[in-house]
């Protein structure tokens, strides 16, 4: 490496410089030069100035006589708590926020902007929490996903409970990881921090549905017995339930219950799960142990038989009621639920028949 | 073990076997067609030969032998009863013009002697049936140059005659009367003596005959040749012949000329009688559209053990009458006959009838009002008819309404597929070769397996409560019988918990031969088993790459006596069927549908056009329309249809089975998501 810079040297001495002295005189200003630089760059980096940044007099419009800042100990000390880290998606997820001014002067500005890292969450609305109990203590200002106080007094620590609603259009289960990026003024000084928010499990959806059959979309006949039905005389009827979940689930249980002239057939058609009968509760009831995100085979089908009786003639007779059922999500832990409208021989959804379940006399 | 031999001789003497050259076959209806035309064409022998049993003039054993032979072929279990006039006969017949074809008739005419006719008191002849002379079949008849009455001859000649020919089963002797002071107006002189005989002498002396008569022909013809009578029941020849028809049922002359009083001789005379029992019930309509006759003559029979036919009139028995009724399989009787309007009361009375079977029941409303009955926790259907659409309307009931004198055949609502792979759980549509709709869809499940999972169940004549069947479960095959598991096994390994596909050879209800093959996921790997779930070997029936899976079927789609493995690719490949033997060699192999299809086909084979030879029906997998397509074993397209609405894309399963009991496959395609 010498010998070739050497060897360097003697070629520019014998081609430049012994022709021409300047060339030498303007090589050696141009390397000192960039050593100094050099020398200047480094010694930034390793400077520690230890500036006490409450010494310094800065102008009045930038910051008051005579600041105290210590860098190593902000002013600001937040907490934010997650209530709640598990979630349904269309429910709000519940925090609490604890600041404390640890400064000797007021923070003014203090806002929270509250940031999803999900892209495929966004954080749709703020709301103050209206649980009387929430200890708030403070009065702040929420715009958007904005939380801001305008004045932080020293010492006394403010508390506020929120309610964060988030917007997706993304049905299945999922983690958010999210922040809140803090910024406030102390001694006109802007300060900026990021506060990290414990992730939030958004668990699946389970829907489900029900429908009443005499005859198939397609014209099968699925009931028997006279339509409209007839006092005294047994109709039989199709009911399907069926189940969708958006994420993997346990215990799903789906159940209605029938009305003391209506009675369970036995006969059944299953594609998941187990159907049993409850005489005494006179309940339908469906289980599934368990259910795969997506899955399309979660359907049961059954027969009821109505027999109805005079007091129902010009009526549409009821077939079940209090329809309901819940799952609970492996993902997040919990329990999904819902309540389905009761069902009857106005046969909704059947193509063929709708309309004409009312009980006639003969 | 003297005593051990006396025992078993003592045994056999108590329970003859029944060494019997006819046999009745177990599933109901029966049907009869009393045919009495003398000559036969092939035409009418071909129909004729759908009927179990024939009464067919003994004529034409010597006009049309081919005939009988031709039905014989066709039907080889089919009873053929010569029919003869026991005690009447045209005079004269073999010097008449219609003699040329009544062989029979003019060799027994031939050689009546003049003392064998019955007279009056006034010695003249008796007739009771329009160019006919009724005969003497009492003692009180003279006797001819062999020293016989003629009770004593028409025994011999049923037997060297009829019964050694070899075209007959058995001989049905019309006018079986048990009395005959009711003809010619009671002047009768059966003992020859000039005298009128009194009702009782008469009657005496006819009936003595008659038994004499039956009896010397069952000691000629032995007992494997039938004997059946028609006329009023005499319980006295009961136990000599195997039965009796009862002409023009409900008639007038029987058991005091009421449908009870019929039913009863119909239902307690046969356990008298010797086996076979072959009691015929014979109704006469003069219009053949009156479906509520024949639906009340029907259901009636179907209440005892008997055989039904339904013809024209007494002066015309030759029709070939079909109805939509006699094309279904009720099965093996489950129940006895049973009064509904009176439950526990099993005197014969007019009432709302019903006797149970295996695939269904049949009422019968003996009433004179119409009659409501509400099923208790029973489904049944009406059979899917043409003839007359209105009552077979094919829909399920859970209540019957019955006009008076009326009955219905009516299927109990299967919830189950027999002999072929089903889905537990899916919708099936049945339909004939032709794609009609031959019954309504229904699910097919039963929770004694696993839901979504393929089963079959192997139906032999066993009772319900047996059960041979074949599931898959997460990637298992299991094997079991009345509940119990008897084998079970993973053909992939216990890693593999997708659904498989799943066919068996099924002989007589037992599994002969089991095939698997993965469904969309796993590879197009053919696990072939012995019943007792031991691998006999696999193949890869498609590229081994390949993740769609394959289905699989059975049968014997070449005719050469042996089974062959029947495929069809999975998704992502084309839509190809391949046969292998069952060693896993490739015989050929066909396109089912454009080859641009990649969905998958499922496959089902068996016999639906009853050639005797199995056939492939292809149904495409998700994303293809439900095109339904019928193939020969060669790979010729013999029929195809759409099974559901042609936007129909989530694919089809498709079955083989006996779905309404008429003796032919339908073919059955399923669908988990009809709704």
């Amino acid at each position: 490496m010498l010998k070739r810079i050497s060897r360097h040297f003697k070629w520019r001495l014998e081609k430049f410089y012994r022709p021409n002295k300047w060339h030498l005189i303007l090589d050696i200003s141009l390397i000192t030069v960039i050593v100094t630089l050099i020398a200047i760059v480094i010694g930034l980096y390793l400077y520690n100035p230890k500036i006490d940044l409450r010494k310094i007099n800065l102008p009045n419009w930038i910051a008051p006589a005579n600041p105290q800042i210590d860098l190593n100990n902000p002013p600001l000390v937040a907490d934010i708590k997650v209530q709640k880290t598990s979630i349904h998606l269309d429910s709000a997820v519940e925090i609490e926020i604890v600041l404390k001014n640890n400064g000797d002067d007021n923070i003014k500005n203090l806002s929270l902007d509250l940031v999803s890292n999900n892209r495929d969450f966004v954080i749709s609305k703020i709301e103050a929490s209206s649980d009387a109990n929430s200890g708030d203590t403070y009065p702040l200002k929420i715009s958007g996903t904005r939380i801001t106080i305008s004045d932080l007094p020293v010492g006394i620590p403010v508390s506020k409970s929120l309610k964060i609603f988030f917007k997706t259009d993304v049905k299945t289960a999922n983690l958010i990881n999210w922040q809140a990026n803090a910024e406030y003024y102390f001694y006109k000084q802007l300060f900026k921090n990021t506060i990290p928010l414990a992730d939030i499990k958004i668990a699946g959806k389970i829907q489900a549905g029900a429908a009443v059959y005499y005859n198939s979309p397609q014209g099968d006949q699925l009931g028997s017995g006279p339509l409209p039905p007839i006092v005294d005389l047994p109709t039989d009827f199709w009911i399907f339930f069926k189940a969708e979940p958006t994420g993997d689930f346990n215990n799903f249980v789906m159940s209605a219950k029938l009305p003391e002239n209506v009675s369970f057939t036995d006969n059944s058609s299953l594609l998941a799960g187990n159907l049993t009968y409850n005489k005494d509760t006179r309940q339908i009831i469906w289980k599934i142990d368990n259910l795969s995100a997506g899955g399309d085979d979660y359907r049961a089908g059954f027969e009821l038989e109505l027999v109805p009786d005079a007091k129902q003639i010009g009526k549409t007779a009821l077939l079940a009621s209090d329809l309901r059922f819940q799952a609970e999500d492996i993902f997040s832990g919990l329990k999904d639920s819902g309540k389905l409208e009761s069902l009857d021989t106005d046969l909704e959804e059947d193509l063929v028949n709708k309309g004409n379940g009312q009980v006639i006399g003969e | 073990m003297k005593k051990f031999i006396g025992f078993l001789l003592l045994i056999l003497a108590l329970f003859p076997l029944n060494l019997q050259a006819a046999s009745l076959k177990s599933v109901y209806p029966r049907l009869a067609n009393y045919y009495l035309k003398w000559e036969l064409s092939d035409d009418e022998a071909r129909q004729l030969a759908k009927w179990d049993l024939l009464v067919l003039d003994m004529e034409v054993q010597e006009n049309s032998p081919e005939a009988l032979d031709l039905i014989r072929e066709l039907n080889p279990q089919v009873i053929i009863l010569a029919y003869l006039t026991s005690q009447e006969i045209i005079d004269g017949i073999e010097n008449s013009a219609g003699g040329a074809n009544a062989y029979l008739r003019s060799e027994l005419s031939r050689n009546i002697d003049s003392s064998w006719w019955l007279k009056d008191q006034n010695g003249n002849r008796v007739s009771n049936w329009p160019y006919t002379y009724m005969l003497n079949l009492s003692d009180g008849a003279g006797k001819n140059s062999d020293n016989q009455h003629f009770n004593d001859y028409l025994p011999e000649f049923v037997n060297n005659k009829l019964a050694k020919s070899g075209f007959f089963d058995g001989v049905f002797y019309d006018n079986t009367w048990g009395d005959v002071a009711w003809v010619n107006g009671g002047n009768l002189d059966l003992n020859n003596d000039g005298q009128k005989d009194t009702v009782a002498q008469a009657n005496n002396l006819w009936s003595a005959g008659f038994k004499k008569m039956l009896e010397k022909t069952r000691a000629l013809v032995g007992d494997n040749f039938i004997i059946a009578g028609n006329g009023n029941t005499f319980a006295d020849y009961q136990k000599i012949i195997n039965g009796m028809m009862l002409e023009s049922f409900p008639s007038s002359w029987e058991n005091g000329g009421t449908w009870a009083g019929s039913m009863d001789s119909y239902l307690k005379f046969p356990a008298l009688n010797r086996y076979p029992q072959v009691p015929i019930i014979n109704v006469n309509k003069k219009n053949q559209l009156d479906y509520s006759a024949f639906r009340f003559g029907l259901t009636s029979t179907l209440l005892g053990n008997g055989f039904y036919s339904f013809d024209y009139d007494t002066t015309a028995h030759n029709q070939l009458w079909w109805y939509d009724e006699y094309d279904i399989n009720l099965g093996p009787a489950r129940s006895a006959a049973y009064n509904l309007l009176d439950i526990n009361n099993s005197v014969w009375k007019s009432g709302l009838w019903r006797r149970d079977f295996k695939y269904g029941s049949v009422i019968v409303n003996s009433t004179a009002s119409s009659q409501q009955y509400v099923f208790k926790q029973e489904e049944f259907e009406k059979l899917k008819g043409l003839q007359d659409p209105l009552f077979n309307n094919g829909q399920k009931i859970s209540y019957l309404k019955l006009a008076p004198k009326d009955g219905a055949v009516l299927l109990k609502k299967s919830d189950i597929i027999v002999n072929s792979t089903f889905v537990n759980g899916y919708f099936y549509r049945v339909f004939n070769l032709q794609g009609q709709q031959v019954k309504n869809g229904a699910f097919a499940y039963s929770n004694a397996y696993p839901a979504g999972e393929q089963v079959i169940i192997a139906d032999g004549n066993r009772s319900e409560t047996e059960d041979v069947n074949m599931y898959t479960k997460s990637g298992q095959v299991v094997l079991g019988k009345n509940g119990t598991r008897l084998v079970s096994f993973y053909p992939y390994g216990s890693l593999f918990r997708k659904q498989l596909n799943l066919a068996a050879e099924i002989n007589d209800g037992y599994f002969k031969l089991a095939v698997t093959g993965p469904t969309t996921g796993g590879g197009p790997q053919v696990m072939v088993y012995s019943a007792d779930g031991k691998l006999k070997t696999s193949f890869f029936a498609y590229d081994k790459k390949l993740r769609g899976g394959v289905s699989v079927a059975l049968g014997d789609v070449d005719g050469d006596g042996q089974i062959e493995i029947v495929t069809g690719g999975g998704k992502g490949d084309e839509p190809t069927v391949k046969i292998f033997t069952t060693g896993g060699k490739l015989k050929t192999s066909f396109l089912a549908y454009d080859k641009r299809f990649k969905g998958g086909i499922e496959i089902a084979v068996g016999d639906v056009n009853a050639d005797g030879q199995a056939d492939i029906v292809t149904g495409p997998g998700p994303s293809g329309g439900p095109h339904v397509r019928i193939f020969s074993g060669s790979g010729e397209l013999m029929a195809q249809f759409f099974a559901f609405d042609a936007s129909y894309r989530e694919g089809l399963k498709i079955s083989l089975s006996d779905a309404n009991y008429d003796g032919n496959l339908e073919i059955l395609t399923g669908v988990k998501n009809f709704y």
